[in-house]
């Protein structure tokens, strides 16, 4: 029987947080899935060890090519699904032993949902929630978990809202979900699990520039009323000025 | 003694733009220099642009490839990776180039030893010259006046200042020119001749909330003053906002890219 689920994984120059993540995957209670990994080319044994890894683990497929960013390399993962559903799941994040039977069982359960929102783990505290009514304020207020880990996604809701976006390299997962947010057709569901534990890179403060404007043209994007979301934008970039003023290097 | 002749390519990213095609093929044909390469990167068009280019091989020495990419800059670093040439200058496939421009850049680059060229370039209905204005105010474009068809870069300084990046969607041409600019070695040689014409049709209200916040960006690398930047940056916001309220999701090009 074909699994109901892949995990997709962006790689580029993690060695040792691949070897993690395969592990946490190896110790899966539930072994019916398929993992992706997508890799950019890698020079650091990334790519031998994955190599050696799909070799030996007929579940995992591995590729591996110069590519332009993660979304580019997601994309690139969706192409080669298989399975009805994919979760994202990044090098340095980690999955809770029981995550994929607990996905797959929500998705064997009868229902269909396009996206299943789990609970995640992040710095040491439990992250979750659904907030469809908050969507003026940024798909961050509306989606309390994270996209990696803490989301099952349908592989066929691409073909009705599109892959990841090139215009977001840092955040083309919010716009996904926005504009996924925004089709009346798709429908959302909570599970109330914890998934396993997304890792909150640090940003400098370039990247929290980056975001805080990717956050606003996807608003911009998907809301209704503009002239809101600029002064939402004006004043968010006045509050955190401090930090990103720090030199840029 | 003349200076040692260089060698140079003419870059152009396309994307189902074969109704466009003619035309430049035409303006490249006309060059009074006939020594330069063509290097086509294409996104995996399905109009007849494939086919365009492999016909313009008759005329032209050209390089191409064709296949999905991720963004206009993802396709140009394709491109720098083809190149064989010291020098290279962007021309979209809605642009023009004048006839003597590849004629004129080899010329000044070969005297100078320059590893910029800038150009003046027709823009709209403006005549923008190169080396107007200062960096704080207007970043790249006080020194260059278009990235396409105005500018000459030596391939070799991608090798010191890296391809064009990932994070800056409408505007890491901007960066890169700057970082190699930031660098007292770096030659810049401003020219008085036009170049051609850069189209700036179909820019959408999208892409300029995109360029206005990437120039911002850009500019607080660059810049030591940066509450005279976010001024700058309101104050532009805000000229801008007519247009966005104007703005459709449902019209935007970022919708286009469906599986």
């Amino acid at each position: 029987m074909l699994p109901s689920l892949s995990v997709i994984t962006a790689t580029y120059n993690c060695v040792s947080l691949v070897q993690r993540l395969a592990k946490s995957l190896q110790s899966q209670t539930c072994k019916e899935f398929h993992w992706i990994v997508v890799d950019g080319a890698s020079t650091d044994g990334t790519r031998e060890f994955l190599l050696a890894f799909s070799a030996d683990n007929p579940w995992c497929s591995f590729q591996s090519e110069p590519d332009f960013g993660i979304y580019d390399a997601l994309n690139k993962g969706i192409v080669s699904l298989k399975t009805p559903y994919y979760v994202v799941a990044g090098a340095d994040d980690q999955f809770s032993a029981d995550a994929i039977e607990r996905y797959r069982a929500i998705v064997c359960g009868g229902t269909a949902p396009d996206v299943v929102l789990a609970r995640v783990m992040i710095a040491g505290r439990v992250h979750g929630g659904f907030h469809p009514h908050r969507a003026w304020l940024g798909h961050q207020k509306v989606f309390g978990g994270s996209h990696s880990v803490g989301m099952l996604i349908r592989s066929d809701l691409h073909r009705k809202i599109g892959r990841y976006s090139n215009r977001f390299p840092m955040l083309a997962d919010g716009y996904f979900l926005k504009r996924a947010l925004g089709h009346s057709e798709v429908r959302f569901m909570q599970a109330d699990f914890v998934a396993g534990e997304f890792a909150l890179g640090g940003l400098s403060s370039s990247g929290k520039l980056q975001s805080l404007a990717e956050g606003w043209q996807i608003q911009m994007l998907t809301e209704r009323f503009k002239l809101l979301q600029v002064m939402l934008f004006v004043v968010k970039l006045c509050l955190r000025l401090p930090a990103l003023l720090k030199p840029h290097a | 003694m003349d200076p040692t002749p260089v060698s140079l390519s003419v870059v152009t990213v396309t994307y189902n733009c074969g109704k466009l095609l003619p035309k430049l093929i035409d303006s490249l044909r006309r060059q009074t220099d006939q020594n330069f390469n063509w290097v086509v990167v294409d996104g995996a068009s399905t109009d007849s642009t494939v086919s365009m280019i492999s016909q313009a091989q008759a005329w032209l020495r050209v390089t191409s490839v064709s296949e999905p990419d991720f963004g206009i800059y993802h396709a140009l670093n394709k491109a720098v990776g083809l190149l064989k040439t010291e020098y290279y200058v962007v021309v979209g496939a809605d642009d023009e180039l004048s006839h003597d421009a590849v004629a004129q850049y080899r010329a000044l680059a070969a005297e100078h030893n320059a590893d910029l060229v800038a150009a003046s370039v027709q823009i709209g209905h403006q005549l923008v010259r190169a080396g107007q204005g200062r960096q704080w105010l207007r970043g790249g474009n006080a020194h260059v006046a278009s990235h396409a068809v105005g500018t000459l870069i030596r391939t070799e300084l991608h090798r010191r200042f890296g391809l064009y990046s990932n994070r800056f969607v409408n505007c890491a041409d901007m960066l890169f020119v700057l970082s190699a600019l930031a660098d007292p070695r770096t030659r810049l040689v401003i020219a008085e001749f036009t170049a051609g014409r850069f189209c700036i049709d179909g820019v959408s209200s999208v892409d300029r909330v995109c360029s206005l916040s990437d120039f911002f960006r850009i500019q607080l690398r660059f810049d030591r003053h940066p509450l005279l930047q976010l001024l700058l940056f309101v104050l532009r916001l805000s000229r801008l906002v007519p247009s966005l309220l104007r703005l459709r999701a449902s019209k935007d090009r970022v919708s286009a890219s469906v599986a």
